[in-house]
């Protein structure tokens, strides 16, 4: 198992929760490699369309395929095996180390009682000076601040050589260093990301494709350029919103008013 | 396993020595096996048990009483309480392995083929099943009183008398021993003439709500036999918590403490005075029974567990009770 | 057109690492190694720490043959054990026959029986945490003890079976059971299993079972009913007899077994369910599956020594504490910790106002109340410090 990217495609995926539809009739292809960020106000149901991918919200109608495959058909190690997610924290009621958390990322690619091999370490290691915890690797979880946590989160899902890596909210906790750090992080490695995000400058920046959601419906799909326009801004955000240009990068620079 | 076969063989070891144990007893009259049928346990005695331990004190006295001290290899769980001096010469030849109950290792040690137990709590998952002394070659038998279901009368004890004479070949010990006690029953009963019984309440602790000893108990038929009746006769079980309101409405001109060697499991150093007469203080001082005969006119009396508990000297108690309820009778 | 924005050029060491992360179990050897000495340091602790906790029960197993309410002289007794242990008579036996009976018969079950009851219950302990995802268990939130003292005395009081000297024990177990389908059908929802969920149906039967046990004996014109009650409540080790403990030990191989090939699952059950499922785990079938296990372990347990508090709740922080949260590591050495705590706990029991026995129940409450509040306390401390 290598990393190599992967093609994610949602085909009329709806979610519901009870009588309350969540997710409603999204389709969207994400080529191998590509970077898609999910945008949409608190409630459009972007977390509720990425627990779709990493089997945590089964579909009520439609299906999740990664390479081709249904998810919710293949077994939940091979789901693990493809998909990494980057989830906004982590309970830490245990006292576990920050690599017994990375170490967990290797769990669906091992047998069970088969032990960890150099392999399994030499990739753990490799994760943890990625993201700069080496020195940290024995530090309780729990200690750590919420940056922090969010690189070990980051290194545990490297650590299950994902095709297609999940990331729900994921600069949260981060300041804006660390935020532009993740995200060209998370862009340099080359598999498929699909990255809820709330700040729409980053996403402008880093994605390749934005897919706008409202109320659990697709509103807009397409380039930044194609999809952060004053219209859709007013429409499902509510906000007046002159747009420019940022200097540095060239990307769609959002200014609400 | 090693270990389980070597215990095997411990085992074998002291059924071959009880075998010759039993070749080498003298002819008794009686004749052997004797089956007792006890508490849902059938048990085959071959010979008479030679090293009998007890596990209460009821028990320990009812032994005596038969003259089995010799066939007795220790007593226990008599908690500091006094033996009756009918048996203080025979208990004194005894060893005691315990003022609580022996533990499963002291009945090894001290070598028991028999062990009786004369309350219900004797054998119990807590400290050694029969099940489990029966495999360490030990013999068992438990008052019946322990697993009685109904009420518990003098015949019920005659009875316990009957069946542990029979397991120790000395059925007319047995019947010289109820030939006795009925005797003195008869003689209670005579005494008493036509003396109306007095309402008696038997109180066995507790302040918040007292626990009251029920309908079931020999120690309310001895109630009975001493001219009182028992005001919680009509409920059918041994103990139970009752209400001070029920007991100041059933007016009891006589109170009988009850009380055994024991609190929180541990013996006390002195019963008679921290279990008793505290027991007596306690009601003096519940203003809910203030207004009560019984309490105004300072009738209490003492019944220890040696007593109340079904054995010998439960007629003790009758005797005692029937001159404290109707002294008249007695001529005092 | 893919990443035509990336302005951070890689580092080569980045590229590098990058390259190590990308490789398959294949390609691992052709990859620059990359050393793993914090990995070989900790195995070695670990190692150290084993052999210290299993010489430790040892010990304790030793001193637990020793000592007993008759006391024995300690040459004897270690020539009773090298004797049996090697089946032949190494130490002349000059002693008194009872001697064997008393340690082979009484004090070798006895240990035994503790070890594998404490060994169990931490091991369930453990697990039970990781599946309702709060170190603040223990074995008893599910309501198996009080199902067993329930199932022990509505089969005392109307005599429904009759399995000889087996009779008590599996009732209580069948007990157990019978509250464990109940509690897993209260939990369970939609097919899923929360732990907030079972921990409260477990509280629940637990408070009702109590109360039906109560009215059962306050009830019952049998005398011995209340007498044989108290052991399912309070526990103890006193009756123990070899002919009981094929089964116990059966329940600790098998379960601990079971618990150490799903270590690694178990481990994701403390990252929380979303991080579980999104690691491979399919989570509500897996703590479905791990609940039944350790409720029948702690039903076995229950049955054959009454409810032993507090083990299942603290051993398992004891060894967090030394050897970590991984169940692969922390599993062997919680049923070591496990069974050195009960047999400990056995002999503090039996030696404390000797030659009478407390309840060694009571001497587990003893020890493990004040560090569960320790612990309490300590969580709340640092829950203070971290909002």
């Amino acid at each position: 198992m290598s990393i190599e990217p992967g093609s994610l495609s949602f085909d009329k995926v709806s979610f519901a929760v009870g009588e309350r539809l969540l997710v409603r009739d999204i389709s969207l292809d994400v080529a191998p490699g590509e970077m898609i960020g999910l945008l949409g106000p608190n409630g459009a149901g972007k977390s509720s369309l990425l627990r779709t991918i990493y089997r945590t919200n089964r579909p009520s109608s439609g299906t999740v395929l990664v390479n081709g495959k249904n998810v919710w058909q293949q077994s939940a190690s091979w789901a693990a095996r493809h998909v990494g997610a980057v989830l906004q924290d982590m309970p830490a009621d245990f006292p576990l180390t920050v690599r017994d958390v990375v170490a967990m990322g290797r769990s669906a690619h091992k047998k069970l009682l088969e032990a960890d091999n150099d392999h399994d370490r030499a990739l753990i290691e490799a994760a943890l000076e990625l993201l700069q915890l080496s020195p940290l690797q024995a530090r309780l979880f729990r200690t750590l601040s919420g940056g922090e946590r969010q690189r070990v989160l980051v290194a545990r899902a490297l650590v299950q050589q994902p095709a297609v890596l999940v990331l729900d909210e994921p600069t949260n906790h981060l300041d804006i260093h660390h935020q532009l750090q993740l995200l060209r992080f998370v862009q340099s490695l080359g598999i498929t990301v699909i990255a809820a995000l709330h700040d729409l400058n980053l996403a402008a920046m880093f994605c390749d494709r934005l897919c706008l959601l409202n109320h659990g419906r697709m509103e807009a799909l397409g380039t930044p350029e194609a999809v952060l326009t004053t219209d859709n801004l007013a429409r499902v955000f509510r906000v007046e919103a002159t747009l420019t240009r940022n200097p540095r990068t060239n990307s769609v620079w959002v200014m609400p008013a | 396993m090693i270990v389980h076969s070597l215990s095997r063989s411990i085992r074998l070891a002291g059924f071959l020595a009880l075998g010759a144990l039993a070749l080498a007893a003298p002819a008794l009259a009686q004749t052997y096996p004797v089956t007792d049928d006890n508490c849902g346990v059938t048990t085959i005695y071959d010979a008479p048990p030679q090293r009998a331990v007890t596990l209460s004190n009821n028990a320990t006295e009812l032994m005596l009483a038969l003259g089995l001290e010799q066939q007795m290899a220790g007593t226990s769980y008599m908690a500091n309480l006094t033996i009756s001096p009918a048996y203080a010469e025979a208990y004194a030849k005894v060893p005691i392995l315990s003022p609580l109950v022996a533990t499963t290792e002291q009945l090894i040690d001290a070598e028991a083929d028999f062990v009786y137990a004369g309350y219900p709590d004797g054998f119990s998952e807590s400290r050694h099943t029969r099940d489990q002394l029966h495999d360490l070659g030990m013999q068992t038998r438990l008052n019946v009183e322990g697993c009685n279901l109904g009420a518990f009368g003098f015949p019920q004890l005659f009875d316990e008398i009957r069946s542990v004479a029979a397991i120790f070949g000395v059925a007319e010990r047995g019947e010289a021993l109820i030939g006795d006690l009925s005797a003195r029953l008869d003689a209670v009963k005579a005494a008493l003439g036509d003396a109306a019984a007095i309402p008696v309440f038997i109180y066995n602790g507790g302040d918040t709500a007292p626990n009251a000893v029920l309908g079931n108990t020999l120690l309310s038929q001895a109630v009975a036999a001493a001219g009182g009746e028992n005001i919680f006769a009509d409920v059918a079980n041994r103990y139970g918590a009752v209400s001070w309101e029920q007991v100041a409405e059933r007016e009891p001109q006589y109170i009988v403490v009850f009380y055994s060697g024991t609190a929180g499991g541990q013996a006390v150093a002195d019963p008679d005075k921290e279990l008793g007469q505290a027991r007596v203080d306690i009601l003096k001082a519940t203003p809910a029974i203030a207004n009560v005969p019984a309490v105004l006119n300072d009738r209490f009396i003492l019944v220890n567990s040696v007593q109340g508990q079904p054995g010998p000297s439960t007629l003790d108690a009758v005797e005692a009770m029937a001159r404290a309820f109707h002294p008249q009778a007695f001529g005092q | 057109m893919m990443h035509h924005r990336s302005d951070l050029a890689a580092s080569p060491n980045q590229t590098r690492l990058l390259g190590v992360l990308r490789s398959s179990q294949a390609e691992h050897a052709s990859v620059a190694a990359v050393p793993a000495p914090q990995g070989r340091r900790s195995l070695l602790s670990y190692g150290l720490a084993m052999v210290v906790l299993t010489l430790l029960l040892l010990v304790l197993m030793l001193a637990g043959l020793m000592l007993g309410s008759v006391p024995v002289p300690a040459p004897t007794a270690l020539g009773v054990i090298i004797n049996a242990m090697t089946g032949s008579e190494i130490v002349p036996a000059t002693w008194r026959g009872v001697y064997d009976t008393i340690i082979i018969e009484t004090r070798v079950p006895r240990v035994i029986l503790a070890a594998v009851v404490g060994a169990t219950l931490a091991a369930a302990g453990m697990t039970i945490q990781a599946i309702v995802r709060n170190p603040l268990a223990g074995p008893s939130i599910l309501g198996v003890s009080s199902g067993a003292a329930t199932g022990a005395v509505i089969v005392m009081r109307w005599g429904l079976i009759s399995l000889g000297a087996f009779t008590l024990y599996f009732s209580a177990f069948a007990g157990a059971l019978a509250t464990l389908v109940i509690v897993f059908w209260v939990a369970r929802s939609g097919g899923q299993m929360t732990p907030t969920r079972l921990v409260l149906a477990g509280i629940a039967m637990s408070s009702v079972l109590s109360a039906l046990t109560s009215l059962l004996v306050l009830t019952s014109p049998d005398p011995q009913l209340a007498a044989r009650v108290l052991f399912w409540t309070l526990g103890g080790f006193g009756s123990a007899q070899w002919k009981l403990l094929p089964l116990p030990i059966a329940a600790l191989v098998i379960g601990l077994g079971l618990m150490l090939v799903q270590a690694r699952r178990l481990n994701l059950l403390m990252a929380g369910d979303e991080t579980a499922a999104a690691l491979g785990l399919n989570i509500h079938r897996f703590r479905q599956a791990m609940f039944v296990l350790t409720a029948a372990l702690t039903g076995v347990m229950v049955a054959v020594s009454g409810v032993i508090g507090f083990v299942g709740l603290i051993v398992p922080h004891i060894v967090r504490f030394l050897v970590g949260a991984d169940h692969r590591r922390a599993l062997p050495a919680v049923a070591l910790v496990g069974a050195s705590f009960t047999v400990g706990a056995d002999l503090v029991a039996r030696t404390l106002i000797s030659p009478l026995e407390l309840p060694v129940g009571i001497v587990t409450a003893l020890v493990g109340g004040p560090f569960f509040i320790w612990l309490l306390r300590r969580d709340a401390k640092s829950g203070e410090r971290s909002s």
